[in-house]
């Protein structure tokens, strides 16, 4: 083997195993723990439902429920319509009732309920990663 | 033919240019306290009150269009004037957020439904049974979905009634009726301070908003404030003009000595609950079954109602009872009902009004006519539709009511 | 916020709205220009001159094609944008073993919002020009004539007709890119891996493999498109 050839292969297997990292790092994902977030008992007094970016809260029944907006069918962010007091996912219009139960549409499963923990003050939820 | 397709090109160039240079751009994106953006906020420049600032809420979450864009017939596409109006009030006022509690309770109170009203005039007129139990249809909302009137009585409350509801859209009518109505606007708007722009909403409701509405039938918005509808000849002429004031709707009033409550310093809201205006969640047939405040709430009681809600105004200031006003919190002294003249055995039957209404304004000879050659603007459809309702009356008096029995009390008997 | 900056360009930048929508119409115009091209290079039989490879590097350009397009969609950051980037995320998800990795080389829209799909979108849409330029401009010279043609048509297009914005408010009812309203359709009635993944690929196998048979893959791809049309059509009307 002369010095070219194997430089040659060398610099093969070097440039593929850079392209591989640079593929295995654009694919990665730095793991990410679950959120947490603080909700205020205060900010909860008297009402029935509470719309936030990510997730309801729904006090139905004497329960409160905390229900993910991510539509179980493609992850559409689910919407609430004032009008017939369902929960609504834009997207192919699958409906939730207000307890997160799956009434019709593509989704066939209901919304995701988010583990809630009473503390000092109020609520601590949990988003998962 | 490309030479004229690229000739046209450049022309729309320059139509570019020009637009662009007529269009009024923002100097930077503007965005809410909640990180939502407002474009709206970046040309106008209105401020609500404070609860309800422009910087917290923006604007397009009550008055609706397109909060992303700055070209006025893309930004407005959508708006809602009103937003208080109740068929988009469930998206503005009620949004979750906000007070999603409210509009299904107004919707079933008796300023939406006006049930009292509707039924009682169908039972009068013979259209439905006698026994005044509830109707459904009985609503000025089915009464609005209603392509044809079904009936005399319907076509009389359209025409003659039918302005003084929460459904009625606030602006929609000509003259005086255009201040009318509006959801939850008609009882809570007042005007703004002229730098403003904007009109603002208030829990200090003032008697002009009840009044517009509630100044018929047994008068109540006029004898409270001391005003008397009389005969209406105008009178006294001075220098051939009518020397009479008058109301917004044409008719004269005579100033009498007002309620003693109007003139301590108190208005509506006062005494009149939230749960009696904007229905406490219960759809009512009459308004009998809707008030609850009575005079011995605050005289001789603690301010509870007679279903057990209280009076805010009346509050405990040592050992003594006490009144304090809603709109500039004044603090008035509460007297109890006198012992020997109210409480004596012999006067137990008697309510309160048998005694301590005066002078009541009462409406002799009660004529209506419809003449059907003429047409009449019905104010629920907003269309003139044939057939013109008068109202007549023999004559107009006031003087001390009558007493009558109604189940075991003496009350006051008030024709009109 | 990504919203922050699409209002930005459209409201505070001078002629920013200007670009934004010729970029818009551009893109639309490239794409449909791409589907009569293709057609019309299948009807010229342009694959007998060429080999198989060259083939199917050329006809794989398409989905990529589609893929500019669509993430150009997402990186809006409106409601549209983000609602058709997260069913993008989760309809390759399905795939079992490359759907993770496709998803966080091209979308991961639920975990770093549209932070990918933007690199997907300005990377993609560079390599494309270049590598296609490269290839197309040894076979012709293209007139600057031509070009300011359509140019024109998308300045005309774009004075007339501003594309669509969505803001955040009670909406019950997104509608999708335009030319995905059939599968968006689709996935009303199938699932996600059948209407999401395998019928899209149904053409671009078919169209790989049109050399292999001409009349059948020819078929097939009118019968597909034809289907596609329709469900289109029933979308667009809801």
């Amino acid at each position: 083997m002369t010095r070219r050839t194997f430089l040659g292969r060398l610099s093969i297997i070097f440039l593929t195993s850079l392209a591989g990292l640079g593929i295995y790092s654009a694919t990665g994902l730095f793991p990410r723990p679950p959120k947490k977030i603080f909700i205020r008992k205060k900010d909860l007094e008297g009402k029935k439902l509470v719309i936030k970016d990510s997730f309801f809260l729904s006090f139905q029944k004497g329960k409160l429920l905390a229900l993910s907006r991510t539509c179980p069918h493609l992850g559409c962010k689910v919407t609430y319509d004032p009008h017939r007091k369902l929960f609504v996912c834009p997207c192919h219009q699958s409906r939730f009732t207000l307890t997160g139960k799956y009434l019709s549409g593509p989704a066939k499963k209901d919304l995701q309920a988010l583990t809630i923990k009473k503390t000092e003050g109020g609520y601590i939820l949990e988003i998962p990663a | 033919m490309k030479r004229l397709v690229l000739l046209f090109g450049i022309g729309l160039l320059l139509v570019a240019l020009v637009k662009e240079g007529l269009r009024k751009r923002a100097s930077q994106v503007p965005v809410t306290t909640s990180g939502q953006v407002e474009m709206c906020l970046s040309c106008h420049q209105e401020r609500p009150e404070k609860v309800h600032s422009r910087e917290v809420i923006g604007c397009s979450p009550c008055h609706g269009g397109d909060p992303l864009r700055i070209d006025k017939h893309l930004a407005h596409r959508g708006l809602i004037k009103n937003p208080a109006d109740l068929r988009v009030v469930d998206y503005t006022c009620g949004a979750p957020s906000c007070h999603p509690e409210m509009p299904e309770r107004v919707k079933k109170s008796l300023m939406a439904t006006n049930r009292g009203i509707i039924n009682t005039l169908r039972r009068y007129w013979g259209e439905i049974p006698e026994n005044p139990r509830f109707r459904e249809e009985d609503d000025v909302a089915v009464l609005l979905n209603e392509k044809s009137v079904s009936s005399l009585a319907l076509d009389y409350f359209r025409k003659l009634c039918g302005s003084c509801h929460l459904w009625f859209e606030k602006g929609k009518f000509p003259d005086f009726l255009g201040e009318k109505g509006g959801g939850c606007v008609a009882c809570h708007l007042v005007p703004g301070p002229k730098e403003a722009k904007h009109p603002r909403l208030t829990r200090k409701i003032p008697i002009q908003n009840c009044v517009r509405c509630h100044n018929r039938s047994g008068r109540i918005g006029l004898t409270y404030q001391g005003l008397y509808e009389d005969e209406g000849y105008g009178t006294p002429y001075i220098e051939g003009d009518f020397g009479e004031p008058f109301l917004v709707d044409g008719r004269f009033v005579r100033e009498i000595p007002a309620d003693v409550h109007f003139k301590a310093g108190l208005v509506c809201i006062d005494c009149h609950l939230a749960e009696e205006t904007m229905g406490d969640g219960k759809a009512y047939t009459h308004f009998e079954e809707s008030v609850e405040i009575e005079c011995v709430t605050c005289h001789g009681g603690d301010g509870t109602t007679r279903k057990g809600r209280k009076v805010s105004g009346v509050k405990k200031q040592g050992n003594q009872l006490v009144f304090i006003t809603k709109i500039d919190a004044k603090v008035l002294p509460l007297k109890a009902p006198d012992a020997l003249k109210c409480r004596h055995k012999v006067h137990r039957r008697l309510s309160c009004q048998a005694c301590h209404a005066s002078r009541v304004p009462q409406c002799f000879g009660c004529h209506v006519r419809r003449d059907p050659r003429q047409t009449q603007l019905d104010k629920i459809s907003g269309q003139e539709t044939p057939g013109a309702w008068e109202e007549f009356r023999s004559y107009q008096r006031l003087e001390e009511p009558t007493l009558g029995l109604k189940g075991d009390k003496i009350v006051i008997l008030v024709p009109g | 916020m990504p919203l922050l900056s699409t209002v930005g360009i459209e409201g505070v930048i001078p002629f920013g709205a200007l670009f934004r929508y010729l970029h818009y119409y551009a893109a639309q115009f490239t794409f449909l220009f791409l589907f009569w091209h293709t057609t019309e290079a299948l009807w010229a039989r342009s694959y007998q001159r060429r080999h198989f490879f060259h083939w199917f590097l050329l006809t794989s350009t398409y989905p990529l094609t589609i893929l500019a397009l669509f993430t150009g969609y997402i990186v809006r950051g409106d409601e549209t944008g983000l609602s058709a980037g997260r069913i993008a995320e989760n309809l390759i998800l399905t795939l079992p073993f490359f759907g993770k990795i496709l998803n966080r080389l091209f979308f991961a829209v639920s975990e770093e919002g549209i932070h990918r799909a933007y690199i997907t979108h300005i990377f993609l849409s560079f390599v494309l020009f270049f590598l296609l330029g490269i290839w197309h401009f040894r076979l012709r010279k293209i007139k600057l004539e031509d070009l300011s043609l359509w140019a024109t048509g998308a300045l005309a297009l774009s004075l007339l007709w501003p594309p669509p914005l969505e803001a955040p408010h009670f909406q019950t009812s997104l509608k999708g890119p335009w030319f995905f309203l059939g599968i968006q359709e689709l996935l009303r009635y199938l699932p996600p891996f059948g209407a999401g993944i395998i019928f899209p690929l149904i053409p671009i196998i078919l169209l790989v493999f049109f050399p292999r048979a001409p009349k059948r893959a020819g078929w097939g791809l009118l019968l597909w498109h034809l289907f596609y049309f329709a469900l289109l059509g029933r979308g667009l009307l809801r």
